[in-house]
């Protein structure tokens, strides 16, 4: 999700599906507050989920203030500890913020996307920055075995 | 009067109490009765009461959350009802040191087995109490720990009855140690840690430095239980103490990272 200019919070991006209306308008009303913390997760009990959330401030030429604001957001089962995520969403928010001109590529679509070159480039790169870091999570729950210990643990109260 | 001010007068009552007492003290410089079973052996009392306080206040912090918890984990209640057992071992150590012959297990093979059976069984819960998190295969679960506590007991009666030995105590804590105990808290210890670095929790890492601690303890018995270093074997025991501290502190702590909303 990013702050666009024009329209407010809108979803860029989502995998493996596109987010449900009635989440995204949450995700929506949360973008916008004020945490200290730029890690944090926000539980919806009524549909028994987790959205945890990495807010990144992206330096940008084109954007008021001169900063894009950014979340990457994994809409999660309850029972996942937002801990597990942390260390991936931190790094693809570092790879994010070291591309250079990466802000271009939220401009997709826009009429000065029309007047830059760049902006289709930046776009395919921030697409598969997130492909990757999805596919960087699903490994973490599914394939190396780092969450099933956490899983197997935190299916019991302690 | 809000209750905040009622406490305060708690306070002042106890300043009372603690004064009088003190008063008391220096008026009379009082001696305290003596008790002449536990001259000689006062180390050892010390030392066992001070383990079977923490090995219950484990068992009783266990047990609760698995009531709190809904009764749903049977590893609290299973490693509950393990440190309960594994308290036998130190109960007799206390009677002994009141000099109840009857509680020393080194009197006779069989005393050592009837205060030391709980280890084996011990060990055993520990390990089913794993294995009910870490595979959902009842049979693997029942099998693993019963065959723990069966080989445990097997090598208790062996060691102790069957194979001939000039110190059946001492083979069979040789052949139990090494071959059980240490293995099994060393698994306790890796599988707390495991989990703790990648849950990012400290609770299970503190429980992880409370088995490894225990572990450690636990190597310290074979060379220093020999009658002429036997006092170091005590200071051994102290660190086995100082294990069970982390173990509780541990499992507190689980608790609160659980119920510690995430920011």
């Amino acid at each position: 999700m990013y702050f666009n200019s024009l329209k407010g919070p809108e979803v860029l991006y989502s995998v493996p599906d596109d987010v449900p209306k009635p989440i995204r308008k949450k995700m929506q009303k949360f973008f916008d507050i004020d945490v200290q913390d730029n890690f944090f997760e926000i539980k919806i009990l009524k549909e028994n989920i987790k959205i945890i959330n990495m807010i990144i401030e992206i330096p940008s030429e084109w954007a008021r203030g001169h900063i894009e604001m950014a979340m990457l957001s994994i809409i999660a089962e309850q029972d996942l500890k937002s801990e597990l995520f942390h260390d991936i969403l931190k790094g693809y928010s570092q790879k994010l913020l070291s591309t250079e001109n990466i802000y271009k590529g939220f401009y997709k679509g826009e009429e000065r996307a029309r007047n830059d070159a760049e902006i289709e480039g930046k776009y395919k790169i921030l697409i598969q920055l997130l492909s990757e870091c999805y596919e960087q999570l699903q490994a973490l729950l599914n394939g190396d075995g780092n969450a099933q210990i956490v899983k197997k643990f935190e299916k019991f109260k302690w | 009067m809000s209750s905040t001010d009622k406490i305060h007068f708690l306070y002042i009552g106890g300043l009372a109490v603690i004064s009088l007492i003190s008063i008391y003290v220096l008026a009379v410089i009082p001696h305290g009765a003596p008790v002449p079973q536990l001259q000689s052996s006062f180390f050892l009392f010390g030392l066992a009461m001070n383990t079977c306080v923490l090995l219950w206040s484990i068992g009783i912090y266990l047990l609760h959350r698995w009531f709190k918890t809904g009764k749903k984990n049977p590893a609290l209640l299973v490693w509950s009802l393990s440190f309960f057992i594994f308290s036998i071992t130190f109960i007799a150590h206390l009677f002994r040191a009141f000099g109840i012959a009857a509680a020393n297990e080194n009197l006779s093979p069989a005393h050592f087995l009837l205060y030391r059976w709980g280890m084996a069984v011990f060990a055993g819960g520990m390990f089913y109490g794993i294995l009910n998190i870490l595979t959902d295969k009842k049979w693997l679960q029942i099998t693993a720990s019963v065959g723990i506590s069966g080989v445990g007991l097997l090598w208790l009666i062996l060691g102790l009855f069957v194979i001939p030995s000039e110190n059946p105590i001492e083979f069979t804590m040789y052949l139990f140690l090494h071959t059980i105990w240490i293995p099994v808290c060393l698994t306790m210890s890796y599988v707390f840690f495991y989990y703790g670095h990648k849950s990012k929790k400290s609770g299970p890492k503190i429980i992880s430095l409370g088995f490894l601690l225990l572990m450690i303890s636990y190597f310290g018995w074979a060379p220093w239980h020999f009658a002429e270093v036997v006092y170091i074997y005590f200071i051994w025991y102290s660190f086995f103490i100082i294990s069970l501290t982390p173990i509780l502190l541990g499992f507190v702590v689980m608790t609160l990272e659980e119920q510690t909303p995430q920011t």
